[in-house]
């Protein structure tokens, strides 16, 4: 395989000059964008420092026990993350939600590392690392739309919800119309960019694959692997997440527990 | 107030005991008592904000109660009784916040639970509701959310009533119906031999019920 040319720090500095022309024009038009973008750069490099960083200690290593390591470590701060932006109660949800990604790493790490690229050693940084953080990310964004449109419209449709069960609905019953859209909500931009999905531009995954030295062929099959792991491991991620809350999201009589939320509005108790 | 039957053979489908129910911590009753025996018609009549909805969630077990309790065939209405009880219910709440594709989707959306399946509907028996509640057959391919509120409580109303249950619950169920199929509707309800329990502060359903509580 062809080495990739490096980029020399001095490079990479005069790669940054290219930056002055967005921020020209910020200035221009007095967006009040100069300093949002000066600081987003900033966070980027030193983000991404420390991602190369240990990222290289984590491939130099190689050790399995490190990177479950890792993966604990990228769950919890995943869990955080969802919780946080969907606007959830940490204390409850923590669990279940990090179960989730437990569950959907199993399964999808398992699945394709195990049967489908077979390197060897399941755990092999090379492989699992790349793979599982980039499952991550796309868990959060996914289980995020789809938490907080579940829980948004089962408080704002709650009369429907309750027309459903005093009909004689089953708790499952009851929830499946919020389930279907919260679903649709949550996954139909992945639908959408799957459909789309090199006719104007080259996904991100292929590209680095095509400046890493690999043919075209294995870039496309990666990316085509890629796209299908992260539907199944946000999927998975999604129903776990509201799977493993059933217990405490409604009451005996099915009332929506109101402090799955962090600022619950009128609290109301139940008999 | 009505005729109350008090004959034995008639059987007690919901009776509340001292039942006190609060909003936060305003007391909406205090010591609430009555009697639904099998096939009378109550109303529980009161000006908009004086709790009737949430008598009828206490009920339902939406809303919690701080005293009493409420009988449902003589078994208090809790646990895995209040579950059964829901099962046996067909309630039309005030609002109906949903999009449904089409109304026809609304109206057939309870018999689609396990549940109601066993009651199967017939086309025809769709279209003699329609009919008889001077509604168009076109509504059914309309969207749901297009329908005007009185249509949409017809619908309502006709759902509920081709479910068979032992006990119906209707909140305001004719709030934004025209006087004219207003009569209708309420003629239609109360002379079927349905166990009824409305909320309304319209009094044309007090000359139609059995009884009515004040509230």
């Amino acid at each position: 395989m062809e080495e990739v040319i490096d980029i020399s720090w001095f490079n990479l500095a005069l790669g940054y000059l290219m930056l002055g022309i967005p921020i020209g024009a910020f200035h221009y038009f007095k967006t009040g964008l100069v300093k949002d973008t000066l600081i987003a750069a900033l966070r980027m490099t030193v983000q991404l420092l420390f991602l190369g960083v240990y990222l290289q200690y984590l491939f130099k290593w190689n050790h399995p026990l490190i990177n479950i390591g890792w993966l604990l470590i990228m769950i919890v701060v995943g869990t955080f993350t969802i919780i946080r932006r969907s606007q959830l109660n940490g204390k409850l949800f923590f669990i279940p939600v990090a179960l989730s990604l437990v569950a959907s790493f199993l399964v999808v790490d398992g699945y394709f590392l195990g049967l489908i690229i077979q390197p060897g050693n399941l755990l092999d940084a090379k492989y699992f690392i790349p793979i599982t953080g980039m499952l991550l990310g796309n868990c959060i964004r996914t289980n995020v739309i789809a938490l907080n449109r579940l829980f948004n419209s089962l408080r704002k449709e709650l009369h429907f919800f309750r027309y459903s069960l005093a009909n004689g609905a089953t708790l499952n019953e009851a929830l499946q119309p919020f389930i279907r859209e919260a679903l649709k909500t949550a996954f139909n931009p992945t639908i959408a960019s799957m459909a789309v999905m090199g006719l104007i531009a080259l996904p991100g995954m292929m590209t680095g694959q095509l400046l890493g030295g690999n043919t075209p062929m294995i870039a496309i099959k990666y990316q085509i692997m890629i796209l299908i792991i992260i539907f199944v491991s946000t999927m998975i991620t999604v129903l776990m997440s509201i799977f493993f809350s059933r217990g405490f999201l409604f009451d005996t009589y099915y009332n929506l527990n109101e402090n799955i939320l962090k600022n619950p509005a009128n609290k109301k108790k139940s008999r | 107030m009505g005729t109350i039957n008090n004959l034995p053979q008639h059987k007690e489908i919901l009776r509340a005991i001292d039942v006190r129910i609060s909003a936060g911590k305003k007391p909406l009753f205090q010591n609430l008592n009555f009697s639904l025996k099998h096939g009378e018609k109550m109303l529980l009549n009161g000006d908009s904000g004086s709790g009737k909805s949430t008598l009828i969630h206490a009920i339902l077990g939406f809303h919690s109660i701080d005293n009493g309790r409420f009988l449902f065939c003589n078994a208090p209405l809790n646990g895995k009784k209040l579950h059964d009880f829901r099962k046996k219910v067909a309630y039309i709440p005030q609002k109906l916040n949903y999009s449904f594709d089409s109304t026809n989707e609304l109206l057939e959306y309870p018999f689609g639970f396990k549940n109601n399946k066993d009651r199967v509907i017939t086309e025809s028996e769709k279209m003699a509701w329609l009919n008889h509640f001077e509604l168009d057959q076109d509504i059914l391919d309309t969207e749901a959310d297009m329908i005007s509120g009185g249509e949409m409580q017809r619908i309502l109303i006709i759902s509920a009533l081709m479910q068979n249950k032992e006990l119906y619950l209707l909140d305001e169920p004719t709030s934004a119906l025209d006087s004219v199929i207003k009569e209708k509707v309420i003629r239609t309800i109360t002379e079927r031999d349905i166990t009824l329990l409305i909320t309304s502060h319209d009094s044309t359903w007090n000359d139609n019920v059995d009884n009515t509580i004040n509230i």
